[in-house]
C-alpha cells in the first residue's frame, strides 16, 4: 500500500484550488450572464422609466415624442396574442396528444416527431417569408391581425406541442391502464383523465409560447406592419362612427358641374369650415333629379343634429317622414336614402342645388350601425415591438426614450408570463406525486 | 374540469365560425411611401385624425419609401402615395395599364443635406464632381479613402452612408449627382431607415451620408452639414429654408409630392383629408422642418383636386435643380415625354 | 362511468347501454382522426414554408445562375446593376455567428457544469428559471441594448470602432443564447447517473475532476446537441444583427466591421415594398432559402444527437 507523500498532500491541496476557483469562475459567469439581464432592465428603465406613465400607455402614436404613447400597439398586441392563442393552443395540444397517445410507431410518426423538433428551430424570419408568401399573397389575407396571428402562432405551435407531450408523457401508465379497465374507450381516458391532469403543464407551455410571440418582430416586419397606426380596430359589435359621405356614384362629368363638391357639402351642412360629418341644427336641402333635363324635385328637412349624436334609427325615420324621401338600413350599415321621383321607379339619390346638371350622388355612410363580430381581425394593426422598432428607427432623439419606455412595457409583459409560468410549474411539481 | 374543458371548446368553435363572418370595409385613408415626405403625412393623419368631424376616418401610414409607395399605388393598394420624387416611366406606364389615375400634388419643398461627423475638420463645402467621384457606380470597391476624390483631404478611410434603393432620396441624389437615377455603387450603408444613417455618421469620424434636412436638423449636435457648391453660380451654400426659396441651394432642393388616386378622391375621407393638407398642411409642415410651399402654389394644388386634373408635370423623369417657383407653372401630362425637360 | 355503475341493470337499459357504447366507439373515431389531423397539419406547415420558398427561388434562379449566386463577392440586388453573390451576406451571418458561439458555448458550458454539480438544489431551482427569462427577453430590446449601450461600450475599449458593428452584435447574441445552451447542456448532464459520479467520488476525484472528465464526457451527445441548436438559433436571429449590425453588406471576416447578414437583409428589404413577383421579392426568398437550409442541417444533427442521449441511460 503507497503511503501518502508530500507530493500527493500537495496534488490533493492543489486541485481542492482548482475545484474552489472552478466553483467561483461558475458562480462568476452565472452572475455576469444575469448581471446583463439586469443591466439591461436598468438601461431601458434609467432612459425610459420617466416617460412611462398612464399618458403614454393611453395615447396614440404621434410626430411629438412628448405626446406619442402606445395605445394602439398594446391593443394589437392583445388582438394578436388572442388569435396567436387561438390557432396555437388547440392545434397544440391536439397534436400533441396525439403523438403521446394516439401515434403508432411507424414512418408517418418518425417524420412528425422530426418535422416538429425542426419547425422548433426554424428562425423567425423564415415564418415571416412563409407568411408574406402563403397569407399576404396566396390566400390575399392582407397585413392583417388575422394574418400576424396566425404567423406567431404556428412559430410557436412547437412550443405548446412540446409541453402537451413532456406534460402526457409524466402521467404514470397506470393512470390510463385503470381508465382502460373501467371500460373506457382511449378517447374517454384523454378527455376524463389525461386531459384534466396534463392541464397545467399544457396551461404552462402555452403561456411560455405567448411570451416568445409577444416579443417577436421580424416575422411582421416581413408582412409590411411597419406603418403609421393611430386608431382602434372596429370593437365587435361596437357603434360605427357615422357621418355623411358625398360620392359620386354618378359619372362625374366635369362638364355639366357648375359647382365645387365642397359647395354641396355646405349645402347640406351648413357651414363652409366643416362641411361633414357633423350636421349642425337646422335645414337642409335634398334636392335630386334622376337625370340630367328633369325637373327638380326639392325636400326640405329639420333635423335635430347637435353634435352629430343623433342616433341611426332616428335619422332614418326623420327621413322617412318626408314624403319624398325614403331611408334604409342596408346590412353593411349603410344608410341609404332614395327618392321618389313621381311616376318613375325610386331612383340613385343624387343631390344638387343647382338646375344645370347632375352633380353628385349621395349617400350616407359607412357609418352607423354597428361592426361585425370579427371585423377586427382584417383591420391593420400595430404590436409593441413594432412600435418600438420604429421608434428606434426615429434619427429624433427623444423618440428613443419612447423606445426604451416601449421595451420597458414588452419586459415587463414577458417577464410576467415567464414568471406566471415558473411559478405554475413550481407549484405543479409540489403538489402533484403519482 | 370536464365541465370548463367543454365549454372552451363550445367557446373556440362559436370563434372559429364567427371568424367567417364577412367583414365590412371600414372608412380608412391608406397611404404609403417615402420616408422623407413621411413626417409631413405624419403630422397631417395626426392633426387629421384628432377632428371631431372626422370621427371614425383612420389614416394609416406606410414607410416603404418612394419606389416601394408607388409599387403599392400603381397596383391601386393605396389611396395616396408619398414620393420624394416626381413618378417615374415604368411606375406611369403601369399605372396606366392598371387604369390607374392620379393627380399629382407638390406639398413642400427639402433640402437634400450631405452630413459629415462634426470631429470632420478637413471639409466644409462640396461639390457635385466631388460627390460624383464618390458614389459613381465605378467608385466601387476603388475609391475606398478621401485624398482619392479631392487630394487636399487626408488619406484616410472614406466611410459611404446613403438612402436605400426603394427610397425617393437615393432616387433623387443619383439623378443629381450621376445623372442617373439608382445608378450608384453598392458598397456603402444603404438603408431605407433615416436614424441607421444619423447613427453611423454621427459615431463615425471618416464617413459622409446624405439625407432629408428634416432628419439632420433633427441632430444638429450630432452631425456637420457640408455646404454644397452651386455649379451655376459656383457659390458654396448651406442648406437653410432661405437657400431653399430663393433658389440657391442646387441642385440638392427638391420638391415633396403626394400622388392621389383619382378613384380614392371619390371617397369622401380620401378627398377630406387631401384638402385638409392642402388647405391647414403649410404650417405643420413647418413645424416638421420642412420649406412650405408659397400660399398660392397650395391654392393651386386645391384647384387640381377641385378640376380633378390627373397626369404629371415631369412626363416620367426625375428632374434635379428644380425651383420652387417652377412647379406648378408646368403642364400636366399623363403621358411620358421623351426628354425630361 | 359512475352513472353506468349505479343504474339499476334492466333489459331495456343494456340496449340503451349498447347505443351508448356505438356512440361513444363513434367518437372515438371522429377524435382519432381530428388529433391526427392536428398532428399533420404540422407536416402541412413545414410543406407550405418549403412551397413557398422554393417557389420564389425558383423564379430566382431563373434570372441568376446558382454558380454566381454561391460565388459571387457583391450583394446589391435592390441596386442598378443587381448583383446577387450571396457571399457578403453568408460571411455576416457567419461571422456573428461565430463572435456569439464565443460567448455562449464557453459561459453556457460553465453555467451548466456548475449548476448541474456545483449548485445547491435550491440554488438551482432559483437560478434556472432566472437564467431562462434571459432568454424570454424580446429580441428587439436586446438590439436596442446592443445598440445603445453596448457599441458605446466597445467604442471606449476599442478606439476606431464604427457605430454599427458585428462585434457588438455578437456578444449580445452570445448573452442571448446562453440560456439555450446552459440548459439543454445542463439537462444532459444532470441525465448522466447519479452513480458515474459516486465511482468517481469514491476514486477520489474532485468536483471539478468529476464534472469535466466524467459527466461532461458521459453527456456529450447532449452536450452536443446544445451547441448545435444554439448554432442554428445565431444563424437565424434577426433584430439583434438588423440593428446593431449595419446594413452594408460586406465581405470581411474582421468582427469590427459593420456587416449584413442573411436575416438582417431579408428585414431592410421587407421594410422597403419589394412588389410580388420582381427580382428583388424573389430574392428575398432565395436568401431565405439559403438561411432555412443552413439552419435545417444543424437542426437535424441537434435532433439526432439529443435523441441518441436521452436513449442512452
Amino acid at each position: 500500500m503507497a503511503t501518502l507523500t508530500d507530493a500527493h498532500i500537495s496534488g490533493i491541496a492543489r486541485r481542492r484550488r482548482i475545484d474552489l476557483c472552478f466553483a467561483v469562475a461558475g458562480a462568476v459567469v452565472l452572475t455576469l450572464a444575469l448581471g446583463v439581464l439586469v443591466a439591461l432592465v436598468t438601461n431601458l428603465a434609467k432612459d425610459g422609466a420617466a416617460r412611462l406613465g398612464w399618458d403614454f400607455l393611453t395615447s396614440f402614436p404621434s410626430r411629438r415624442a412628448g405626446d406619442a404613447g402606445v395605445k394602439s400597439a398594446i391593443v394589437g398586441t392583445a388582438l394578436v396574442m388572442f388569435v396567436t392563442a387561438c390557432t396555437a393552443i388547440p392545434l397544440g395540444i391536439a397534436a400533441g396528444l396525439y403523438l403521446e397517445e394516439y401515434a403508432r410507431k411507424n414512418w408517418f410518426t418518425a417524420i412528425v416527431e422530426i418535422n416538429i423538433a425542426n419547425l422548433a428551430g426554424v428562425p423567425s424570419i423564415i415564418w415571416g417569408l412563409m407568411a408574406l408568401g402563403l397569407f399576404v399573397y396566396w390566400m390575399n389575407l392582407g397585413r392583417s391581425i388575422l394574418t400576424a396571428g396566425l404567423t406567431l402562432g404556428l412559430l410557436v405551435l412547437p412550443i405548446v406541442i412540446v409541453a402537451t407531450r413532456e406534460a402526457v408523457r409524466a402521467i404514470p401508465q397506470i393512470i390510463r391502464e385503470a381508465s382502460y379497465a373501467c371500460g373506457a374507450t382511449r378517447l374517454q381516458t384523454v378527455w376524463h383523465h389525461i386531459l384534466p391532469y396534463s392541464l397545467s403543464g399544457i396551461i404552462t407551455g402555452s403561456i411560455i409560447a405567448l411570451s416568445r410571440a409577444i416579443g417577436e418582430t421580424a416575422p411582421l416586419i416581413t408582412i409590411g406592419a411597419l406603418t403609421y397606426i393611430a386608431f382602434l380596430p372596429p370593437p365587435p359589435f361596437g357603434e360605427r362612427p357615422w357621418h355623411y359621405d358625398v360620392e359620386s356614384r354618378a359619372t362625374f362629368d366635369t362638364a355639366q358641374r357648375t359647382q365645387p363638391l365642397e359647395d354641396v357639402s355646405r349645402d347640406i351642412s351648413g357651414s363652409h369650415d366643416s362641411p361633414t360629418p357633423s350636421l349642425r341644427d337646422g335645414e337642409i336641402t335634398f334636392a335630386w333629379r334622376l337625370d340630367p333635363g328633369t325637373p327638380i324635385t326639392q325636400s326640405r328637412l329639420s333635423l335635430p343634429l347637435s353634435s352629430g349624436s343623433m342616433s341611426l334609427s332616428d335619422l332614418v325615420s326623420a327621413i322617412d317622414a318626408d314624403e319624398n324621401l325614403a331611408a334604409t338600413i342596408s346590412r353593411a350599415g349603410r344608410l341609404r336614402i332614395t327618392a321618389d321621383a313621381p311616376g318613375e321607379d325610386p331612383g340613385e339619390f343624387c343631390i344638387t342645388n343647382d338646375t344645370t346638371g347632375l352633380i353628385e350622388a349621395f349617400s350616407i355612410a359607412p357609418g352607423g350601425g354597428r361592426y361585425g363580430a370579427t371585423d377586427w381581425i382584417m383591420s391593420e394593426f400595430t404590436v409593441l415591438p413594432i412600435q418600438m422598432f420604429n421608434w428606434v428607427s426615429r434619427p429624433d432623439s427623444r423618440f428613443q426614450v419612447n423606445a426604451a419606455a416601449t421595451g420597458l412595457v414588452l419586459l415587463t409583459l414577458t417577464l410576467m408570463m415567464n414568471g406566471i409560468a415558473i411559478w405554475l410549474r413550481y407549484r405543479l411539481r409540489r403538489s402533484i406525486s403519482w | 374540469m370536464n365541465h370548463r374543458i367543454t365549454l372552451l371548446f363550445a367557446f373556440y368553435s362559436a370563434l372559429v365560425l364567427f371568424m367567417h363572418a364577412p367583414a365590412h370595409a371600414q372608412t380608412m385613408v391608406r397611404i404609403d411611401g417615402s420616408s422623407t415626405v413621411y413626417p409631413i403625412i405624419e403630422a397631417v393623419a395626426e392633426e387629421f385624425q384628432a377632428k371631431r368631424e372626422h370621427r371614425g376616418i383612420k389614416v394609416t401610414v406606410g414607410i416603404s419609401g418612394t419606389g416601394g409607395g408607388f409599387k403599392k399605388f400603381v397596383r391601386g393598394e393605396i389611396d395616396i402615395s408619398n414620393a420624394s420624387r416626381p413618378i417615374l416611366v415604368n411606375e406611369l406606364l403601369e399605372a396606366r395599364q392598371n387604369g390607374i389615375e392620379f393627380i399629382e400634388l407638390p406639398v413642400a419643398f427639402d433640402a437634400l443635406t450631405v452630413v459629415v461627423n462634426p470631429r470632420n475638420d478637413f471639409v466644409t463645402q462640396i461639390t457635385v464632381d466631388e460627390l460624383r467621384k464618390m458614389w459613381e457606380p465605378a467608385a466601387q470597391g476603388k475609391v475606398m479613402r478621401w485624398n482619392q476624390v479631392n487630394p487636399s483631404w487626408p488619406d484616410e478611410n472614406l466611410n459611404l452612408y446613403g438612402a436605400g434603393s426603394d427610397s425617393g432620396t437615393f432616387d433623387y441624389f443619383t439623378e443629381a449627382v450621376n445623372g442617373k437615377a439608382k445608378s450608384s455603387r453598392g458598397d456603402f450603408t444603404a438603408s431605407e431607415d433615416d436614424n441607421t444613417l444619423v447613427q453611423g455618421v454621427s459615431r463615425d469620424r471618416l464617413a459622409i451620408g446624405y439625407f432629408g434636412y428634416a432628419y439632420y436638423a433633427e441632430n444638429k449636435d450630432k452631425l456637420k452639414a457640408l455646404a454644397i457648391v452651386n455649379p451655376a453660380t459656383g457659390k458654396a451654400v448651406y442648406p437653410s429654408e432661405a437657400a431653399v426659396k430663393d433658389g440657391t441651394y442646387a441642385p440638392m432642393s427638391r420638391p415633396a409630392f403626394i400622388y392621389v388616386n383619382k378613384k380614392s378622391l371619390e371617397k369622401s375621407e380620401v378627398r377630406r383629408f387631401v384638402e385638409f393638407l392642402l388647405k391647414e398642411g403649410a404650417p405643420l409642415v413647418e413645424e416638421v422642418k420642412y420649406v412650405p410651399l408659397p400660399a398660392e402654389a397650395y391654392e393651386k394644388a386645391l384647384d387640381r383636386v377641385r378640376k380633378l386634373e390627373t397626369g404629371t408635370a415631369f412626363g416620367g423623369h426625375n428632374i434635379a435643380g428644380l425651383h420652387i417657383d417652377e412647379i406648378f407653372s408646368r403642364p400636366l401630362s399623363n403621358d411620358v415625354s421623351d426628354s425630361p425637360r | 362511468m359512475s352513472k353506468a355503475a349505479t343504474t339499476p341493470v334492466t333489459l331495456a337499459p343494456a340496449a340503451a347501454a349498447a347505443g351508448s357504447l356505438r356512440r361513444n366507439k363513434r367518437y372515438a373515431a371522429v377524435a382519432e382522426v381530428v388529433l391526427f389531423l392536428a398532428a399533420a397539419s404540422s407536416v402541412l406547415i413545414t410543406i407550405g414554408i418549403v412551397a413557398v420558398l422554393t417557389y420564389e427561388s425558383a423564379s430566382f434562379f431563373e434570372h441568376v445562375s446558382v454558380r454566381e449566386f454561391l460565388t459571387g463577392r457583391e450583394w446589391t440586388p435592390l441596386f442598378e446593376p443587381p448583383k446577387f453573390g450571396i457571399l457578403p451576406l453568408l460571411s455576416g451571418t457567419l461571422v456573428t455567428t461565430a463572435v456569439a458561439l464565443c460567448v455562449a458555448i464557453p459561459a453556457g458550458t460553465i453555467i451548466a457544469v456548475w449548476l448541474s454539480e456545483y449548485a445547491p438544489y435550491k440554488f438551482r431551482e432559483a437560478l434556472k428559471p432566472a437564467l431562462e427569462l434571459l432568454s424570454a427577453v424580446p429580441t428587439v430590446v436586446f438590439g436596442y441594448f446592443a445598440l445603445q449601450l453596448v457599441t458605446p461600450l466597445l467604442q471606449k475599449i476599442i478606439p476606431g470602432l464604427p457605430g454599427f458593428n458585428m462585434l457588438s452584435a455578437g456578444l449580445v447574441m452570445g448573452v442571448m443564447i446562453i440560456p439555450y445552451v446552459a440548459s439543454l447542456s445542463e439537462d444532459a448532464m444532470r441525465a448522466v447517473p447519479i452513480a458515474l459520479r459516486e465511482g468517481a467520488y469514491a476514486m477520489g476525484a474532485t468536483r471539478v475532476q468529476t464534472a469535466w472528465k466524467v459527466v461532461f464526457p458521459a453527456a456529450l451527445s447532449g452536450i452536443s446537441a446544445a451547441y448545435i441548436l444554439a448554432v442554428a438559433r445565431a444563424l437565424g436571429e434577426t433584430m439583434v444583427v438588423a440593428i446593431a449590425a449595419g446594413q452594408e453588406p460586406t465581405l470581411t471576416i474582421d468582427p469590427r466591421d459593420k456587416a449584413e447578414t442573411i436575416s438582417a437583409f431579408i428585414v431592410r428589404a421587407s421594410l422597403g415594398d419589394q412588389p410580388h413577383g420582381s427580382i428583388g421579392y424573389q430574392s428575398i426568398f432565395a436568401a431565405g432559402l439559403s438561411l432555412a437550409l443552413m439552419t435545417l442541417v444543424f437542426n437535424i444533427a441537434g435532433f439526432f444527437l439529443r435523441r441518441r442521449f436521452r436513449e442512452a441511460y
